[in-house]
């Protein structure tokens, strides 16, 4: 065995790998390649395993457990129980500054706890209405697996993310989900270079993403719709009515972030919506309806739905503002990211205080107004647009496509009106050369090329997920790098049972900048550089796996980047799940009261928080975690093949990103269901 | 171009629609369709600024502007209707004079109540929940006076804690400062009166006043200053008054340690104030219990304090 692997190890670094054609010799090669990793593999699974079974739980099995559980503004003490299936719990629970409450998923337990009191209210929410006095808490512990405590009474600023988490041992569902992660990356890379899949991978995954569907000759009447002039107009305006009318109300309704409609639509609703599907599903489409530039565009065409031309009706069309080319040095997306690692950076001040969101909407269109004043076209969105750093990356996962139909028959067109506008159409605003378009990375679905295009060569069309597989500048590496970051970061921060990072984000409220400085250089520091350092040294790694040096570290680092896309979607969808299912009584309730003023609209006004069957949520988010893996793994070998023609390099050099995938989803599976 | 116009119309008329409905429904219908005969006020309870106060909390004031206590005037025979809001967590009015309350205030609910002032006078209205740290200075005036008399303006009840120039940090480490500072801090002295000299009446309470803690040293059966020191200077010591290996210097001391011991878990638990009338209002201050939110030694620090106060050459 050893001499083996020490051989196969040689041949790794000598480069003198057999190539196709010797079957045989690169199955033993790859099974040697995974069996390299063995140990690796096997360390990683007994940590876990050790911390998971050393976790010491209260008292001897079976016996009556007494805790004692303390509340306080944002978090709960202990945060995390560990117990039996079967114990009987006694709880005791108490407050130390406001009335904060008590809900247990999965065991139909809801409390009241008030400070200064030695007794706690509590119910059982499916069957009882009113709450009763009661100096501890009895039940039994239900099945294995993880169970969040949360707060159910209106705390202050933090409280929708005041949490903390009771284990019943074993946690079957995180070991499972574990060992199928490990052996999910391990089943593919075998399945891949044992050929059973790798063969697929060359051959039909590339018929797979060259699957198309026609939109507008499918769909009758969209592409009427969407050729009228009036068509992006009609669709941002009712964004535009609603943007105005949540800026108004977070800056005139109810200071509290949960019962102002600003906070529980933006940043429950649109956010999982985004995420979860308008990007998977649409790509850009959001950019399509966005009503921020809104006014700003307004202002640079001097027109709502039609098309400005000068007096001699030229081509060359005349706007308002200075029409100024946006910088060349600042076109990469260094800026969006420095400027959305800035918004996650307050991102929980931002996302509780309906004041600060509807002062970053209106900020945002203000500054669209002056960069439509000054640069031409969609310099706003493209270059300066926080949001768009992040469409922009996972946009490549959408199902929805703007692109020539016939690359062909672009090269012969001699019209260019798609890019420089013509009486039917403005140019570009994403200033792309739609005849161009390959991936969805810039294209803002804007539908003005396909009114503009004289051949009628231009369409909207439905593709596999997950279809645009390269990214090709560093700037869009770093882009998907800071991304897998933050989500960690705001799955520890706003979902982790921990006080301490939700006090130390939370800064203007506590008051503690050394920790609000620390948190936010542990995030920065993270984001730029240790994720970013450990992917290149990846690269490096992948190399010497594959022996081969006809491809540079950089461009490896850059193209494997692609790996984190399905990895980060899934994991942000994930992360956005329980905001939704948790909290979708907020948005009811806020769409009665918008601004918190006591109206009752629809009659849901006073509709008691009840979470959606949240005991679940850890079910819903493991598939996603292991789909987005399995993505990450089967497209990265697409990419890998367009890097290496060799097959057997190519998915050797795949190896230590895939692991690294694998580590993340490992993360991502610790916080969310460990 | 008649488009373009159209377009603009669509844009601007909704907006403007959108700005007067808010402007309308916050400010005019309040006015237009309030009852008649009766006085409306809008209380809105705030936790950081321990406050009930009339001005209008919004998002963007929340953050920034300092909220006085409201001291609402009434005339004798109105009918007093209060819109009662919660600014960020859960409150509790409570005006026991016209058995008004304790009602529940949850954030982002509003409730109304509705009184007749009868009598004329100078009440307090309650927070009788606990809803932070400035929670016991939560208070404040409903000043109800005869028709064409000049109502009385009691001075507000400003929070101590949210003045930081009110509550200098002690300068000492010992025991005794420690307790003065937590004293204000707690906001004990809301209802045990300045410097314990107590005197705040509870209505309805079968302890009215509410006990003062000046006289702490007689009640934990200390005879003489010496011996008051002695205990003071046991406990800045960090002593453990039931483990010392030779017997103090103080009269009766077994006797002195069981009612230091008593008086602690008063603190502890907290203590009920039972009702006079019994078909009375509900007390509106109770003794809460402080277990979990001061530290053991904290407590100490409190007792040795109120031990200190006692005023010996006059007795």
């Amino acid at each position: 065995m050893s001499s083996q692997r020490q051989s196969t190890q040689e041949r790794l670094v000598d480069g003198s790998v057999p190539g196709f054609g010797n079957v045989s010799v690169h199955v033993t090669d790859a099974v040697h390649a995974v069996l390299r990793l063995w140990p690796a593999v096997l360390v990683a699974v007994a940590c876990v395993t050790a911390i998971e079974l050393s976790t010491p739980a209260i008292g001897a099995p079976g016996a009556p457990r007494e805790i004692n559980l303390m509340a306080r503004q944002y978090a709960y003490e202990p945060h995390r129980i560990v117990v039996d299936p079967g114990d009987e719990i006694h709880l005791r629970l108490a407050s130390t500054d406001v009335v904060h409450g008590f809900y247990l998923e999965g065991h139909d337990i809801e409390a009241e706890i008030r400070p200064g009191s030695l007794t706690s209210w509590v119910r059982h929410p499916s069957t009882e209405a009113s709450f009763r006095e009661t100096e501890e808490i009895v039940f039994t512990a239900g099945r294995p697996g993880k169970y969040r405590y949360r707060c159910s009474v209106t705390c202050g600023t933090l409280h929708p993310f005041m949490q903390g988490e009771m284990i019943v041992r074993p946690n079957n569902l995180y070991r499972v989900a574990l060992i199928l992660t490990c052996g999910l990356a391990l089943g593919v890379f075998g399945l891949i270079m044992t050929g059973a899949l790798g063969n697929g991978v060359d051959r039909s995954a590339r018929k797979v993403l060259t699957r198309r569907v026609d939109l507008l000759r499918l769909v009758p009447g969209l592409r009427w719709l969407v050729t009228r002039r009036w068509f992006q107009f009609a669709v941002v305006l009712p964004n535009l009515l609603v943007l105005f009318f949540f800026i108004v109300a977070g800056f005139v309704g109810s200071p509290i972030g949960n019962r102002n409609i600003v906070v529980t639509i933006v940043w429950i609703l649109w956010w999982f919506l985004l995420i979860a599907v308008l990007v998977p599903a649409g790509g850009r489409s959001w950019c399509m309806v966005c009503p921020i530039p809104f006014a700003g565009e307004w202002f640079s065409r001097r027109r709502l739905i039609g098309v400005r031309q000068d007096a001699e009706g030229s081509r060359s069309l005349r706007t308002g503002g200075l029409n100024r080319r946006w910088p060349h040095q600042l076109s990469r997306m260094w800026i969006q990211s420095l400027l959305f690692l800035t918004m996650c950076t307050v991102s929980t001040i931002l996302v509780t205080r309906p004041a600060l969101t509807a002062a970053v909407l209106s900020g945002m269109v203000v500054v669209a107004v002056v960069v439509h004043a000054i640069f031409k076209r969609r310099s706003f969105c493209r270059y300066l647009c926080p949001l768009n750093a992040w469409i922009s990356v996972y946009s490549m996962a959408a199902a929805t496509e703007a692109r020539p139909r016939d690359p062909g028959r672009c090269i012969d067109c001699r019209d260019h009106s798609c890019a420089s506008g013509s009486d039917r159409a403005w140019g570009c605003p994403w200033m792309v050369n739609p005849s161009k378009l390959d991936r969805n990375n810039y294209c803002g679905l804007c539908m003005e090329c396909v009114k503009a295009c004289p051949n009628d060569n231009l369409t909207l069309r439905a593709r596999p997920f997950f279809s645009d597989i390269s990214i090709r500048r560093v700037d869009e590496a770093f882009m998907a790098l800071i991304m897998i970051t933050l989500v960690i970061a705001y799955t520890i921060t706003l979902l982790g049972p921990w006080g301490t990072p939700r006090s130390w984000s939370n800064v203007t409220e506590v008051g503690n900048w050394g920790g609000f400085f620390l948190h936010s250089t542990i995030v920065w520091i993270c984001a730029l550089v240790v994720l970013p350092s450990l992917w290149y040294g990846l690269s490096r790694l992948a190399l010497r796996f594959a022996g081969t040096r006809t491809v540079s570290a950089r461009e490896v680092f850059v193209r494997y980047s692609y790996l984190l896309v399905p990895v980060g979607l899934f994991a942000w969808i994930a992360f956005s799940l329980p905001l939704v299912m948790l909290n979708w009584t907020h948005i009811t309730s806020s769409l009665s009261d918008p601004l918190g003023w006591g109206w009752n609209l629809f009659g849901t006004a006073h509709q008691h928080w009840s979470p959606f069957y949240p005991e679940w949520i850890p079910f819903l988010q493991v598939p996603l975690l292991l789909l987005g893996l399995t993505v990450a793994l089967v497209r990265g070998a697409s990419v890998a093949r367009d890097l290496f023609p060799d097959r057997s390099i190519a998915l050797r050099s795949l190896i230590p990103h895939g692991m690294m995938c694998t580590a993340i989803t490992a993360v991502m599976l610790r916080l969310l269901v460990g | 171009m008649n488009r373009e116009r159209i377009a603009a119309v669509l844009v601007l008329l909704p907006m403007a629609a959108i700005f007067a409905a808010i402007v309308w429904f916050g400010w005019a219908s309040n006015r237009l369709f309030g009852e008649r005969d009766t006085v409306v006020f809008n209380l809105t309870g705030i936790a950081s600024a321990g406050v009930w106060t009339t001005s209008p909390v919004n998002g963007l004031n929340y953050w920034w502007r300092s909220f006085q206590p409201a001291t609402l005037y009434v005339t004798e025979g109105d009918e007093v209707v209060i819109n009662l809001r919660s600014a960020d967590v859960f409150h509790r009015f409570y005006l026991p004079s016209f058995s008004v309350g304790p009602v529940a205030i949850e954030p982002g609910h509003t409730v109304t109540v509705r009184f007749k002032a009868e009598r004329h006078g100078v009440f307090q209205y309650y927070c009788t929940s606990m809803c932070g740290g400035c929670h016991f200075y939560m208070r404040g005036w409903i000043v109800v006076s005869r028709k064409g008399e000049i109502p009385v303006q009691p001075p507000p009840i400003m929070c101590t804690l949210c003045r930081p120039e009110d509550l200098p940090r002690p300068e000492t480490a010992s025991l005794v400062d420690q307790g003065a500072y937590l004293y204000l801090e707690k906001g004990c002295i809301t209802c045990h009166g300045p410097e314990g000299q107590g005197g705040i009446t509870n209505d309805n309470s079968a302890n009215s006043p509410v006990p003062a803690h000046n006289t702490t040293a007689e009640k934990l059966f200390i005879d003489s200053p010496e011996d008051a020191e002695e205990l003071i200077r046991l406990l800045d010591g960090n002593a453990d008054l039931g483990a010392l290996e030779e017997p103090p210097e103080i009269d009766r001391f077994p006797v002195v340690r069981t009612r230091y011991e008593n008086a602690k878990e008063i603190v502890r638990k907290g203590r009920y104030s039972s009702k006079v009338d019994p078909a009375g209002p509900e007390p509106p201050l109770q003794m809460p219990a402080w277990q979990h939110i001061v530290r053991e030694r904290e407590i100490d620090a409190l007792l040795v304090y109120f031990v200190s106060l006692y005023p010996w050459e006059e007795g």
